[in-house]
């Protein structure tokens, strides 16, 4: 059994166009993966800047994991919202990253995107809000279905993460 | 004797609290440079002190000593203890405070303060030479270290000081002037024991009042605690041992399953792919076709994922961004005993198509690019991937722009290195293309085979950290000997198979 750390935290927001933005997150792990210590889920304040495009979370990351394969490496998946002034929450983004297999230091920057409607829901989108939204969002992580999407580009979520590995070589692993 | 003033740089040890006896030494000695070795060697006072040990100065001997001054279960106690010995007061000059006494924190702060200024007047004093030798107007560490101690948690500490009363009898009554020598702190949940000042090496610190006359002290911090015997400390490493374990097998419990390897002879190579953006395409809406190239004695269990498509994006911003998120895992087996035969595996290749789909369903070509795939290496990779299209002249611009001209190849490895191509040199010339954008991808491969497994090489386990290109490390003789080993024992159990049949 080997096992991985991933401590770090969930940094910044870039590009959005909007303010008052916040994150939820969710680890994803196969079926031979366990978690030890620390949350599988979790969700940043709402964080807003006045001179810049930026929300800076800095959401602290402090996951243990335990694994007996390979085979469904962890990856973080997120759903970016923006809080309006009258405290309706709208979707901006989706993102996902994979958490890498190197150990050290990394900062990640995860793209995100959005499902897009037809002409006539975006207009009422423009003025209304809302818009549509995945109905399961495990359609983030999947590879088959995703040519049936029509997205548009969002902003940049940045990652700051440190993965240590244990016992992968006792395992014939290299990495 | 240099005039070594106090460094408060305090130690973290982990000496056992209950154990640790600090033994004080001190002194007053005037002059240190017409002081006799007789008087240097001779008549210090030697205190030791256990951990939270309450050794009584004069004032405290004559205030607990009436049982009038005593009202908490503390002070009764004192009163006990101290009507229970012997020995009257005495001249000794040294006492501690301890948890229970409620010493504050401030004095000893301020007497730190009064100690640096101490040393700055000590400077001032001093000859030009000695303080450009002691030149450290600004210590980094000093301060550092100051910081460190300086933590808003200092109440999570059980304190213990060990001070010096300098004081004098004027009239029947005790007048006290205590100075702290040593603070020493403990903290629970860290486990970590905090000495300040640290054990004095070879010099004593130096400590100088400025009362009607100058005094100045010299004194020793010795670390004076009994070694832990051998026996209990190999038993204490066993304790250890076996919580360590216990601790994995509980971990084990969670996660009842071995770890899985792949088949013998083969390399597995895990690759978490990430096509993550694209930069400076011409047309809004894209998607990008991905198609991975296996070369021979290379195998994917699940071949559905070797091509694909991502979703589509519409661009944003001045560089017209894509973002597509797209994350998939391969993992590729590689027959080891290839290796062996031909000294050099084949690589794979992925090729990517950008597409952009326009209104009316026009499907135009954005652009197309390939990379080998960076399996030597265990890694986390990032590629900016260059793009270019192919064009064939004006007809072939109209063409795209009017009817959309996605796919106007005849074979995509064409871009890379096409098995086609037969003779020497290989001959692009004569075929168009346009420059486009750029596509960003990320790939984390990590490698898994039974041959890296410990057992069979030790000596890698040595080259571990050096030998970092995998094919250096297949290449090691024990491996060689080990995959020989198992086809010979294949060959024997054949054998012995057909034998079994023919009888």
């Amino acid at each position: 059994m080997a096992e991985v750390h991933i401590i770090g935290e969930l940094s910044q927001s870039k590009d959005f166009g909007q303010q008052h933005l916040f994150c939820k997150w969710y680890l994803q792990i196969g079926n031979n993966w366990r978690l030890l210590s620390g949350k599988k889920e979790g969700q940043t304040q709402v964080s807003s800047n006045e001179f810049e495009d930026i929300c800076k979370w800095s959401y602290p990351l402090d996951i243990h994991l335990a694994t007996s394969g390979l085979q469904g490496w962890p990856k973080i998946y997120i759903q970016v919202f923006h809080l309006d002034w009258v405290g309706r929450s709208h979707l901006y983004g989706y993102g996902v990253v994979t958490i890498p297999t190197h150990p050290g230091q990394h900062e990640l920057d995860c793209y995100t995107w959005r499902p897009v409607g037809n002409l006539r829901e975006r207009f009422v989108q423009y003025f209304m809000g809302g818009g549509p939204q995945l109905k399961d969002p495990h359609l983030i992580l999947s590879t088959t279905d995703r040519y049936k999407l029509n997205t548009e580009a969002m902003g940049v979520v940045t990652f700051k993460i440190t993965v240590v590995l244990r016992h992968f070589s006792d395992f014939g692993v290299e990495y | 004797m240099k005039n070594k003033m106090e460094n408060f740089n305090p130690i973290y040890q982990t000496l056992n609290k209950y154990t640790a006896i600090y033994r004080i030494r001190i002194k007053e000695i005037n002059d240190l440079v017409i002081a006799t070795d007789s008087e240097l060697k001779e008549n210090w006072e030697i205190k030791e002190f256990k951990w939270q040990q309450k050794v009584f100065n004069n004032f405290e001997k004559q205030f607990y000593g009436d049982e009038k001054n005593c009202v908490t279960d503390i002070e009764k106690q004192y009163n006990l203890s101290l009507i229970n010995s012997v020995n009257a007061t005495d001249d000794r000059i040294l006492f501690s405070y301890i948890d229970n006494d409620n010493f504050n924190c401030d004095i000893e702060s301020t007497s730190i303060l009064k100690n640096t200024c101490d040393r700055k007047q000590a400077h001032e004093e001093n000859s030009l030479e000695e303080i450009l030798e002691n030149n450290e107007e600004y210590d980094y560490r000093h301060y550092l270290d100051e910081a460190i101690e300086d933590v808003g948690t200092l109440d999570d500490y059980s304190v213990m000081f060990i001070m010096a009363d300098m004081g004098e009898y004027i009239q029947e009554n005790w007048v006290k002037f205590e100075h702290i020598l040593c603070t020493l702190k403990y903290n629970k949940e860290k486990n970590i024991l905090i000495i300040c000042p640290d054990f004095s090496q070879r010099l004593p610190y130096r400590l100088q009042l400025n009362s009607d006359s100058i005094r100045t002290f010299y004194y020793f911090i010795e670390n004076a605690s009994e070694d832990i015997p051998e026996e209990l400390a190999q038993k204490e490493n066993e304790i250890f041992k076996k919580i360590s374990e216990y601790r994995l097998s509980l971990k084990n419990i969670t996660l009842n399953t071995t770890f899985e390897l792949p088949s013998k002879n083969t390399l597995e190579v895990h690759i978490f792919f990430e096509i993550v953006s694209g930069q400076h395409f011409e047309y809004d809406d894209i998607y990008v076709k991905y198609f991975i190239d296996l070369p021979e004695k290379w195998t994917c269990k699940n071949s559905g994922l070797l091509n694909g498509i991502t979703q589509t994006c519409r661009g944003k911003g001045h560089s017209n961004l894509v973002t597509f998120g797209h994350v998939f895992d391969l993992i590729l087996n590689y027959d080891i005993q290839d290796f062996f035969d031909k000294g050099f595996p084949k690589y794979p290749y992925i090729y990517f198509e950008v597409i952009s789909r326009g209104s009316w369903d026009r499907y135009r070509c954005e652009g197309l690019t390939f990379k080998c795939l960076p399996i030597a290496k265990p890694d986390s990779y990032h590629f900016d991937l260059p793009c270019y299209r192919l064009t064939d002249g004006r007809m072939s611009d109209l063409r795209r722009f009017f009817i959309g001209d996605c796919s106007n190849y005849n074979d995509i490895t064409w871009i890379g290195l096409p098995k086609s191509v037969k003779g020497s040199i290989f001959n692009k010339y004569g075929v168009q293309t346009v420059g486009t954008g750029t596509l960003s991808v990320r790939m984390n491969v990590i490698h898994q085979s039974q041959a890296f497994l410990t057992k069979y090489n030790e000596a890698a386990q040595l080259a571990r950290g050096r030998e970092k290109y995998i094919f250096d490390k297949l290449n090691s003789s024990t491996l060689v000997k080990s995959v020989e080993q198992v086809l010979e024992a294949f060959k024997r159990a054949r054998e012995n198979m057909i034998q079994a049949r023919n009888t």
